[in-house]
């Protein structure tokens, strides 16, 4: 019966299931969901996998590059509208978020419009990142890169 | 001819949390809507409290913020101007006395948190409190904790001679309606905290709130619509 839905009927079905923003509480949930919707069809794909990033909450500044990887890879420019970053006191893991991230996540977010940043632990980061940069010149640089090669 | 369009010139949203900031130079976030700057990054990200920088600015929450080097810190910043373009302002409730005088004047429109353990210290700070948020609820409490904690609201409110307060945010599930698998004390202690806010004419909000305050929203958006509400009135007038 649900396969016989209109698309966009079944978007809006899909995003009702789940929280719009952030919430602690609720993000491992939310993920969790969206995941398991992916897997009922492929039409389910299509329309969670790009749920899954609208809120990204990471940890390290790999996993971060691996969702520019993943949204530029598959053209989802527009997907990303809340990013949480944290190195918390009590984490294990080296690493800091630093400028080249968050040129990354720039290139690949362009409705980016929430960034929560939880820097505890790590090398200090420059907010000036955040600050008002040439973006098509940056994505030059990136797309000029390969073809040299 | 390359188009300059800007990094984040659209972003509307920032929290920031921890001390690992720095500003090298100064930057416009010229869409920005809402910022929270936890006492931990306050310093780093002083030169950014200004309306030049924010110039859309509307909710500001400063967590935590409530010592005398923290107010002194801000004097570094330009936020006694950015404080008459904001709709609202979320605050740690100890200040509501000690804040500077660009911070107090603006208490119809500041919502102060406090923590449930602060419920003893009510009667120290409350001479000033319109608006009143209490976080971290003792849900996981023994019982009796929860309803004597609810009922230690309903007297400071119902004997307070002189309270101000005109709004009280409690975390949604204190919602009389949700506490339906709660003992009997503890319904009764909510029906009686919601007899005494009528009698006081002390609104209740109930609303879902910040667990983890490093990254969680930590504005409250029912106070945020409200005060914008009577913001754009006052305009309107």
């Amino acid at each position: 019966m649900l396969s016989s839905l209109p698309t966009e009927l079944l978007r809006q079905i899909i995003e009702s299931t789940v929280p719009r923003t952030f919430h602690s509480q609720t993000y491992d949930e939310r993920q969790a969901t969206l995941l398991r919707l992916s897997l009922v069809s492929r039409r389910f794909r299509q329309i969670a996998q790009p749920l899954l990033f609208e809120i990204v909450s990471v940890q390290t500044p790999e996993k971060l590059e691996t969702v520019s990887e993943i949204t530029d890879g598959k053209g989802w420019s527009d997907v990303i509208l809340e990013v949480i970053c944290q190195r918390r006191y009590d984490d294990a893991i080296r690493g800091s978020f630093s400028r080249r991230n968050f040129e990354s996540l720039a290139r690949s977010g362009k409705n980016l419009r929430t960034v929560a940043l939880r820097l505890e632990r790590q090398g200090v980061l420059d907010l000036s990142v955040l600050q008002l940069l040439p973006r098509e010149s940056s994505r030059f640089v990136f797309r000029a890169g390969p073809r040299e090669c | 001819m390359l188009t300059i369009q800007r990094i984040f010139a659209e972003l509307n949203h920032l929290r920031l949390s921890g001390e690992k900031f720095e500003i090298t130079s100064p930057f416009r976030l010229p869409r920005l809507l809402t910022v929270s700057i936890n006492h931990a990054a306050l310093i780093a990200c002083i030169t950014l409290l200004n309306p030049v920088y924010l110039p859309s600015l509307r909710d500001l929450a400063l967590p935590d913020v409530d010592d005398a080097k923290d107010f002194e810190d801000l004097r570094l910043s330009s936020i006694d101007k950015l404080i008459p373009q904001l709709d609202s302002v979320s605050l740690y409730w100890r200040c509501v006395d000690c804040a500077p005088d660009y911070l107090r004047k603006s208490n119809e429109r500041t919502l102060f948190d406090c923590y449930s353990y602060d419920v003893k210290s009510f009667w120290d700070y409350s001479a000033h409190l319109r608006h009143l948020r209490i976080i971290h609820v003792p849900l996981d409490s023994i019982i009796n904790e929860l309803s004597t904690w609810i009922i230690r609201i309903a007297i400071w409110i119902e004997t307070h001679q002189q309270l101000p307060l005109h709004s009280l945010y409690l975390e949604s599930i204190l919602h009389p309606t949700a506490l339906h698998s709660q003992p009997e004390d503890v319904r009764d202690g909510m029906g009686y905290l919601v007899r005494v806010c009528e009698e006081k004419k002390v609104e209740i909000v109930f609303e879902s709130q910040p667990r983890d305050w490093q990254v969680d929203p930590t504005l409250s958006e029912d106070f945020c619509r409200r005060q914008r509400g009577i913001r754009e009135k006052e305009h309107g007038n």
